[in-house]
């Protein structure tokens, strides 16, 4: 217990919700809005980073995750029983067999294929959300998906926020704890698939297992999305939606377990704070993007995000 | 002695090249068995066909009395049969402890016997230290370890000793005698000296082929044997 | 069902097929030559488009535009290569596909800062109004001479890559790199050569593309998909399965959305998913 205390990561990510709670306290919306955005897309990165960066495997179709978690729970609290938390449940539980699913039908394929595989079955998704009008209203979306449930009343910015916040600090910590556990471990085994297979461990179980995992946590963090803002469309199902976590996950460090969360913040600050720059940040990501393959191979020294990254790794350098 | 592996009839070709041609043989138990012969002999292929990180394109392979041909590498290894390799193969991110206990996991021992091995081996002080980190000679130590907590019954060891200093090398030569007391080894090496002093049965490989098969002194005295080495030398 | 209908989405079918092959046929050739699968592809069709708009603009003149569209596109790609691609090609797989997606990405928004975020289109009627009437359609000469020009291509880097000696080099390279250099053929050369021409080839599909569609930001992410589900089931580096699934692509798309537009693109992709999990290989084996 000594230990987890003392830890770096936990450290971090209880100070990290002490903030967050005090800026709840403040009422000011602008401010609500862009940590409530920062905390559902943290989650969203973490769960990419468990497929991505532990164990090393890059799918370019986790926004079907995303926005089949969004989906469920506004097609629930829309059509089925108005409460948010319910849909929210309801949601997470469906995501466990899905995820499953494609993660059988996926992971038997080497990395090339599993990539585009993972990109058509999420393109899959979109076609049938775009299409099915009478069930997901096409490309118009979902709206009005209600905050006031019978369970939970979360209309108030405040306790909506609240509600944010107190399943990104279960999430991120549960995911920490989780990552840190003998499950965990098998997981960052991954990295040496072939010696894991003659360590007498079975690879395709835990790759399902890191899969369906990243699953849930990815529909978790939509499930937020579409009670946060009321109204989802299609759009968080295609492709391009799917490269956000990663270029958040790359942003940040993938080699750090709260390296996706410094991704989602500076992600979050360059789209809506600094609206200025609007244009051009989709470009910045871009080419930091570049940098930071080209760099960590030996060529270019980056731009300002190797900076960061190098002030992160002294502020967060610790073992996974 | 009881047998402990049968090999009937093991074949693997790539293309056109048979790597491993119609190999059978018997291993038994708690018999250090060391199998030496020139480079491009099949030596490796025929481990990695018993390990099935290959499929064999004809043969059965019996363990322990149980067909295992077509069994893949974490089922066999889960059986008893536990390899190393001739390049090191370890989980470079992870620190010694977490490598060890990641095999720990696939044979359901607990960390106490981790902390053994680690002391037997004198692994300690690089506990917390990422593999990738570690000295040669360490990460082979660590490899070793490993495979021994995976509760082998049968240990193959694909060339154990290259590229450690001499020093390394007699330390290694003992542990694996103690070892060998307690497990059936197969050893693939290449140091002349190791093999002489470990085996006490030798099975010398070429051209997909096992060309001799006894015990030490008739190997050395055995004229294709000396042929082949004093002839290529 | 119209007779005369069916023939008409059949044929839009084929020259929405050849601009996809205009596209697949660089990524094929990029990959089996240097065994990278170039996320950025799409976004270089799209600059040709782009290019062959401004450079339209100011020349008012059809072929001038073309060929500097298509030439100056290839040359953006040849400094890509030189500069970035290079430096990855003896790494992982997984680093490879993200530094093009970064390009991609990279290419994506320069091109909505220099030309805007409104479709842009070139109006050529003397092109596209004559053509063959097919009931009460009218396919312009212009769509026909794309599924020409899709098919001679076909049979010209046919042509090329097997009885030529220059081709014979590219097919050293594609199949084994080392021996490649044992044979004293400079693999870096003939990268960037390839490079060339695939690049090339898909700013010439991009500049052709814009007279008969508008194109905006999103076009290319729309074309990225197709093409990488084109060349998967196709068998990842097949020309061959590249050119035909193109076509095929094309036509089931085109007959789809005529057919059964609630569900067009449902269906292209299921059928994907489902050659993807039979064969994973793609149907055609690599050559």
């Amino acid at each position: 217990m000594n230990k987890f205390l003392r830890d770096i990561n936990i450290i971090t990510i209880l100070i990290l919700s002490i903030l967050l709670g005090l800026i709840s306290l403040t009422g000011d919306r602008f401010y609500l809005y862009i940590s409530s955005l920062f905390m559902i897309y943290s989650l969203y990165a973490l769960s990419y980073n468990l497929l991505y960066g532990y164990a090393k495997l890059l799918s370019f179709g986790h926004g079907m995750f995303f926005a089949t978690g969004a989906y469920i729970t506004g097609l629930f609290t829309l059509r089925i029983f108005k409460d948010p938390l319910i849909g929210l449940l309801i949601s997470i539980i469906s995501t466990i067999p899905f995820a499953l699913l494609i993660g059988y039908i996926t992971l038997r394929h080497t990395k090339v294929y599993f990539a585009i595989l993972t990109l058509a079955l999420s393109m899959f998704v979109y076609a049938i959300l775009i299409k099915w009008r009478d069930v997901t209203g096409g490309s118009d979306g979902l709206v009005g998906i209600p905050k006031k449930g019978v369970i939970v009343d979360i209309s108030s910015p405040q306790l909506n926020y609240l509600f944010i916040l107190i399943f990104f600090v279960l999430s991120s910590l549960t995911l920490y704890l989780f990552i840190n556990s003998s499950r965990g471990l098998l997981i960052k085994a991954l990295v040496n698939e072939e010696r894991l297979l003659f360590t007498g461990h079975n690879v395709l179980v835990i790759r399902l297992y890191a899969f369906m995992i990243s699953g849930v946590v990815a529909a978790l963090s939509g499930s937020l999305y579409a009670v946060f803002m009321s109204v989802i469309t299609p759009d968080i199902a295609y492709w391009t939606f799917s490269a956000e976590p990663l270029i958040m996950t790359l942003l940040g460090g993938s080699d750090y377990y709260l390296g996706p969360l410094l991704g989602a913040a500076i992600y979050v600050s360059l789209t809506t704070a600094l609206a200025r720059f609007a244009e051009y940040w989709m470009l910045f990501l871009g080419i930091a993007m570049i940098a930071i393959i080209i760099s960590f191979r030996g060529g270019v020294l980056g731009a300002l995000i190797l900076v960061t990254t190098r002030l992160k790794d002294k502020r967060l350098k610790t073992s996974k | 002695m009881r047998e402990i592996l049968r090999v009937e009839n093991l074949s693997k070709s790539f293309g056109k090249f048979k790597a491993v041609d119609n190999v059978s043989f018997n291993l038994r138990e708690l018999e250090i068995t060391v199998l030496i012969g020139p480079n491009g002999a099949g030596k490796t292929t025929l481990v990695n066909l018993v390990t099935k990180k290959l499929k064999p394109d004809q043969g059965r392979i019996l363990f322990m009395g149980r067909d295992i041909t077509n069994l893949n590498s974490y089922q066999i290894t889960r059986l008893g049969i536990v390899r190393t390799f001739q390049i090191v193969n370890l989980f470079p991110t992870l620190t010694v402890y977490e490598n060890l206990k990641v095999a720990a996991l696939g044979s359901k021992t607990d960390n106490k016997e981790i902390e053994m091995i680690m002391s037997e081996l004198r692994l300690d002080k690089y506990k917390d230290v990422k593999v990738m980190n570690v000295s040669f000679g360490v990460q082979k130590l660590v490899e070793l370890a490993m495979a021994l907590l995976l509760k082998p019954r049968l240990l193959i060891l694909d060339e154990p000793a290259a590229g450690l200093p001499r020093e390394d090398r007699k330390n290694l030569m003992r542990i694996l005698k103690e070892i060998g007391e307690k497990i059936t080894l197969l050893i693939i090496e290449h140091d002349m000296e190791f093999v002489f002093e470990l085996a006490q049965r030798i099975m010398v490989m070429n051209r997909g082929k096992i060309i001799a098969d006894g015990k030490p002194d008739d190997i050395i005295n055995n004229s294709i044997v000396r042929e082949i080495y004093l002839g290529e030398s | 069902m119209n007779l005369e209908a069916f023939l008409t989405q059949t044929l839009v079918g084929l020259y929405t097929g050849s601009f996809y092959w205009l596209l697949t046929l660089g990524l094929t050739l990029i990959f089996g030559v240097t065994r990278i699968v170039n996320f950025a592809h799409a976004s270089f069709f799209v600059l040709g488009s782009y290019l062959m708009y401004t450079f339209y603009i100011y020349t008012n003149n059809f072929i001038l535009s073309l060929s500097a569209a298509t030439i100056t596109t290839g040359l953006i790609g040849v400094i890509f290569e030189i500069t970035l691609i290079r430096r990855v090609y003896k790494i992982e797989e997984m680093y490879q596909l993200l530094l093009t997606l970064g390009i991609a990405l990279t290419l994506n928004e320069s091109q909505k800062l220099i030309w805007g975020t409104s479709p842009k289109y070139i109006n050529m009627p003397e092109l596209i109004s004559s053509g063959v009437s097919i009931g009460y359609t009218n396919i312009s000469y212009y769509s026909i001479a794309v599924i020409s020009i899709g098919l001679i291509l076909f049979i010209i880097i046919h042509i090329v890559i097997n009885k030529t000696l220059w081709g014979l080099k590219i097919r050293a390279v594609w199949r084994d790199n080392i021996m490649a250099q044992a044979l004293k053929i400079n693999p870096y050369l003939i990268y960037t050569t390839v490079f060339f021409i695939g690049i090339a080839l898909a700013g010439f599909g991009g500049a052709l593309m814009i007279i008969l569609h508008p194109v905006g930001p999103g076009v290319g992410d729309h074309l990225i998909i197709y093409a990488f589900i084109i060349v998967v089931i196709a068998s990842l580096g097949n020309i061959t399965g590249a050119y035909i699934t193109s076509l095929l692509i094309g036509v089931i798309s085109s007959l789809a959305t005529w057919l059964a537009p609630e569900i067009d693109i449902v269906i292209i992709y299921l059928i994907t998913i489902i050659i993807l999990l039979l064969r994973p290989g793609g149907l055609f084996g690599e050559r």
